[in-house]
């Protein structure tokens, strides 16, 4: 048979199963329609002039409705996440709509956005806290110890933002922007402690509070785990097997304090996980992160029409790995940012960034401080009622090298009866971190001419919202140049180079529907392919669909039950890119991620009908108990490793007082 | 890449697939109705009908919608809220249907039905309070009109078509609404 011929079967297979999907009725983590009892309580209680300088809506920079916003958005609300259950944040996110959670040998949780998973440093997503970004110059992404450590009870939603994002965000905004919007005093009226245990003796502590008076609004939340690790078995690099318990110690925290126009962010996360180390060769190694963000804002109203906002953001991190040292990063940064209205029909948002770059990427050596600077501005221009036009730009310097600017076109429009549709242009860069361009070896060289690598995406959607249904469309191409890489220099070593360009395309679906106030479906399908400027097809190995499906249950007495499905198809092989890998590990296959999570009011099955709230939660992770390798897209040498654990129980015991 | 056209062809098929069931079904917008929807609960407690009588001289307060209803489950919510102090009947009034006697409190006409409801036509009626989101419908046609600025839901009220309904509206909301006459 013709290889063409089998492509078409495989592709027209493909499309079966996607249009099955789509047939049942599938979307995904969309926006939640469903109608909560505490914040329409909220509303009620406002006075009514309160009532007119209420935004109608959430996400972005400038807060504007989902299906209005020039973006494409999913959003997660705290009320899913209690539905579905989950570990950690990065359990969370791998239901969103074409994000696939994995890990490398190095960096054992990664998670992708639209199959672009170019680095396993994961520095292509850039997350935002409360809408600051929380960004390393040292390599850009080891986001792990906040995918792991983040207190999830402390989330009120994710806004998780799928294609460029640079004009507002900055460097990093590149494949996406997930932003954690963590919850107000409001959501913590009572105070929350949390018990869990699980598989792996995996125990952990949480708590929550918040606190409002007149003058000042606290919210604060911590989260302590530690686990003895899932067994990882794996052959390495010079054909040695062994195993390792993937061992985790994880702290997060956050504290947010609100006074006048000042609101004071800090949040620290620190994880210390064993991996195979940076030469995917056994023994293995150990590594320790933490990452701390601090954010002083002061928002002032100029009008009713016009407000400025300064933020001074420092992010703080450091990495001690056993077989790399000690390394760090310190970044300052100052944004100041106006936005209001020229007219009834004209919007306007102008800022700039200031940012000082301070770090050290190997022990001996390897230090850098450079300044960086950016100026960016967005206008939103309504000529009618149904349908908007953004055209912006960030205008992007660092010192020595020319200045870039990335171009944003968007036109929304509603199409009435429900309908909407977006046609979007955007482009982003993700200039060279202290990594890439510092490192001095033994194994890796960096570059420091280094030229950020951009991203160019056309995104084109179409939606269909009505009070209980959400389903939405949305085909993308993206074209990637001046790729940061690893050029092989021989004798197993390699050198940071732009190594050239990448095109990713594919088609979105999703959505939810609240049946009714029990029952809730979300779901999502995509599929994605790609190929490199010589015709090599699925250049980033990850796989070409996925598909998500998930159902809760909500009784009147206040427990809930859920199912969701994650399927993931099977990645490329590596010998297209490496003839000579060696194939010794089972090789990385499709497969089903499956979560079931159950939570119980436990006040309602003890007859209490007053003090304490109590819940039990309890929480199956992988119930099909599936084998998960993933290839060793990273240096390539072998074929794939494992990465991530058989079945697992956990049960969360809270209290609310 | 030898999978695109195939790709572009199959993305095409889902835009068609999705524009299909293109059917009238009724179009909210989640939080935007839910604010409205407060609004609505506030006119009772800012607004006195005929005679002096507030809300809660009334045994039973009518709100009727006509058409669509843009609100999804934010009426039911706001019904079950306010049940310990009052009994709010919410009708569904079809397009062309008669208000019921004894009449509502509270019309409200959402931006969906605009064609059903030209501008020159006035829906003034005693001890009835017209409310919509359809543009130009406080100068136009009926007394309040919430409209979206800048992302927040504006008043504009007419004040002599609120006088002619013989309602009374109290300094505060007043105060926060632009204030607009009829078209001559």
């Amino acid at each position: 048979m013709k290889e063409d011929t089998v492509t078409s079967i495989t592709m027209k297979k493909t499309i079966q199963n996607i249009v099955f999907i789509t047939l049942l009725g599938v979307a995904s983590n969309g926006v939640s329609q469903e109608l909560d009892d505490q914040a329409f309580s909220e509303l009620l209680s406002l006075d009514i002039s309160d009532l007119t300088n209420l935004v109608v809506s959430v996400a972005s920079k400038r807060d504007e409705k989902i299906g209005e916003a020039p973006s494409v958005i999913s959003m997660v609300t705290a009320k899913e996440i209690k539905a579905f259950g989950a570990k950690n944040l990065k359990d969370v996110l791998a239901r969103v709509t074409s994000i696939q959670g994995f890990g490398s040998h190095f960096y054992p949780h990664v998670v992708s956005m639209r199959g672009q998973t170019l680095k396993h440093s994961n520095n292509e997503i850039l997350f935002l806290v409360n809408g600051r970004p929380f960004r390393t110059s040292w390599n850009g992404g080891t986001n792990y110890p906040l995918l792991l450590s983040f207190p999830v009870d402390m989330v009120e939603s994710l806004e998780i933002i799928r294609g460029p994002g640079s004009v507002l965000y900055g460097s990093g905004a590149f494949s996406g922007v997930i932003n954690i919007n963590t919850k107000k005093s409001k959501a913590l009226t009572d105070s929350q402690i949390a018990l869990k245990y699980g598989s792996f003796n995996t125990r952990g502590v949480v708590a929550a509070a918040g606190t409002q008076t007149a003058a000042v609004e606290v919210v604060a939340g911590i989260n302590v785990s530690r686990t003895d690790g899932w067994r990882f078995s794996a052959t390495d690099e010079q054909n040695v097997n062994d195993s390792v318990d993937m061992a985790e110690d994880n702290t997060g925290a956050i504290a947010v304090l609100n006074s006048g126009g000042f609101t004071i962010t800090t949040v620290y996360t620190e994880s210390d996980v064993d991996n195979m180390g940076s030469g995917v060769r056994w023994p293995t190694s150990s590594q320790q992160v933490s990452h701390a963000l601090v954010d002083l804002a002061y928002q002032h109203d100029l009008s009713s029409m016009w407000n400025v906002s300064y933020n001074l953001t420092y992010n703080h991190f450091d990495i001690d790995a056993s077989d790399a040292g000690k390394r760090y990063s310190r970044d300052l940064l100052f944004e100041p940012m106006l936005q209001g209205a020229l007219s009834d029909t004209l919007d306007v948002l102008i800022g700039g960034v200031y940012e000082n770059q301070d770090g050290s990427v190997a022990e001996n050596g390897g230090d850098y401080d450079s300044n960086h600077s950016s100026f960016y501005s967005q206008l939103d221009y309504r000529p009618w009622e149904r349908i908007k036009f953004t055209a912006g730009f960030q205008r992007n310097k660092v010192k020595g090298m020319d200045a870039d600017v990335s171009p944003r076109l968007g036109m929304v429009a509603d199409l009435g009866k429900g309908w909407g549709g977006k046609l979007l242009y955007g482009k982003a860069f993700r200039s060279a971190y202290g990594t890439e361009k510092f490192v001095n070896g033994p194994r890796i060289f960096g570059a420091p001419k280094l030229l950020p690598e951009t991203i160019a995406t056309w995104d084109a959607q179409l939606f269909y919202q009505t009070p209980h249904l959400y389903i939405a469309t949305t085909y993308f191409h993206s074209q990637i140049e001046d790729l940061i890489g690893r050029i092989p220099n021989g004798g197993g070593t390699f050198t940071f180079a732009n190594s050239g360009k990448a095109n990713f395309e594919g088609l979105e679906l999703e959505g939810c529907y609240n049946v009714d106030e029990h029952w809730a479906l979300h779901g999502s399908a995509t599929y994605q392919q790609s190929d490199d400027n010589s015709n090599v097809d699925d250049v980033s190995l990850s796989p070409n669909v996925m598909a998500k499906l998930g159902l809760s249950y909500q009784t009147n007495s206040g427990h809930s039950f859920s199912a969701f499905n994650s399927y993931f198809g099977e990645p490329a092989d590596i010998s297209q890119h490496n003839p000579g890998v060696a194939q010794v590990n089972p090789k990385a296959e499709a497969y089903n991620l499956l979560t079931l999570n159950a939570s119980l009011n436990l006040n309602r099955l003890l007859g209490k009908s007053n003090g304490s709230n109590m819940s039990l939660e309890l929480y199956v992770d992988n119930a099909l108990n599936e084998a998960i390798y993933y290839p060793e897209f990273n240096r390539k040498r072998i074929n794939a490793i494992p990465v991530y654990s058989g079945r697992a129980y956990y049960a969360t015991f809270k209290l609310a007082f | 890449m030898k999978h695109f056209r195939c790709l572009r062809q199959f993305t095409i098929a889902c835009f068609i697939f999705l524009a299909l069931p293109c059917t009238s079904v009724a179009y909210a917008l989640d939080r935007e109705y839910l604010i409205k929807a407060v609004f609505l609960y506030n006119f009772l407690n800012y607004i006195k009908w005929p005679d002096g009588q507030d809300i809660s001289g009334i045994p039973k307060v009518k709100l009727c919608i006509v058409g669509r209803d843009p609100f999804g489950s934010a009426l039911t919510a706001l019904k079950k809220k306010v049940s310990a102090d009052w009994d709010l009947e919410i009708k569904h009034i079809a397009i062309g249907q008669q208000l019921p006697e004894p009449s509502c409190h509270i019309v409200f006409i959402s931006h969906l039905e605009p064609e059903h409801f030209s501008v020159n036509k006035s829906l003034s009626s005693v001890g009835v309070l017209t409310v919509s989101d359809i543009e130009g419908f406080a100068r136009n046609t009926g007394i309040i009109e919430l409209v979206k600025r800048r992302d927040k839901i504006k008043l504009i009220i007419n004040a002599d078509r609120l006088k002619q309904a013989k309602l009374n509206a109290s300094s505060k909301l007043m105060k926060i609404s632009e204030i607009v006459e009829s078209e001559k």
